[in-house]
């Protein structure tokens, strides 16, 4: 799947990836960013300076270093 | 296949429900994207939703076995290489050089924008829905090297399906009221 999505990504034109993207954003879709979704894969606030120093030595885990806001997220469902 | 608890507004019509349940999420906070929507396992959540988001009508619990097979669901929350695939698509999005809003990526657009172009593997999605009163215990003992281990819990899981079918879904039924059985 990543394979596939970098060479579509470094083949596409600018026009074409606006377009899908416009296709993505017209829903009006709410709720955590990505960076706060792969956040809560492994950091909480409450141990973050413990988690930041723990995972300094592996790279492989490293991707992203953010603050994760003190907000409530309470993104549920409903049919 | 895991137990799993689907909540809805008790609209007075459980044939309805039987026949044509589970029903599909598209308001806007569908934040893992359009798809019908339930609680992993512990059917006290689907309670505790019910009772939070229908408090007018009330509410209706139904339960089914949903696919965990790893081809089917994306795996965010119990499978590492899922959770590396997620953060994989991000950051290809991220740092293509065709992505120039200044706007967040939501976790919806990375799912959305992989089915939109027919990558997306998966007819499903399993995730730690975030919730805001999870908590984190620090565990008696240390690891080896001295440092502090942790554990969360209370993490609610939710699972979304994208298409109801087969492979996906089976003996799906009323257990909530109990007059609607």
């Amino acid at each position: 799947m990543i394979i596939k999505l970098k060479e579509l990504l470094a083949t596409m034109t600018q026009e074409e990836f606006d377009r899908d993207w416009a296709a993505v954003k017209a829903k009006g879709l709410k709720g955590p960013t990505a960076k706060e979704f792969i956040a809560s894969f492994r950091f909480l606030p409450t141990f973050q300076h413990v988690a930041a120093e723990a995972f300094q030595n592996e790279p492989a885990q490293i991707h992203f270093i953010f603050e994760l806001k003190s907000q409530e997220f309470q993104y549920a469902m409903a049919a | 296949m895991i137990t799993a608890y689907h909540t809805v507004e008790d609209r007075e019509n459980p044939d309805q429900i039987k026949l044509e349940g589970p029903f599909r999420c598209e308001r806007e906070d569908a934040w893992l994207g359009y798809g019908y929507y339930f609680w992993d396992t512990h059917e006290p959540w689907a309670h505790d939703w019910g009772k939070s988001a229908y408090r007018k009508k009330g509410y209706v619990v139904c339960r089914a076995m949903v696919t965990n097979n790893e081809n089917v669901m994306w795996d965010l929350y119990g499978n590492v290489g899922h959770n590396q695939e997620f953060i994989a698509a991000f950051e290809t999005l991220l740092t293509s050089g065709k992505y120039n809003s200044e706007e967040d990526i939501l976790t919806s657009d990375v799912i959305d924008f992989l089915k939109v172009k027919g990558l997306f593997n998966y007819l499903a999605v399993r995730v730690g829905d975030m919730y805001n009163q999870m908590k984190t215990i620090a565990l008696k003992h240390p690891d080896a090297r001295g440092r502090e281990a942790f554990m969360n819990v209370g993490e609610r899981v939710q699972i979304c399906l994208y298409e109801k079918n087969e492979l996906t879904l089976r003996d799906f039924s009323i257990i909530f009221p109990e007059i609607y059985r």
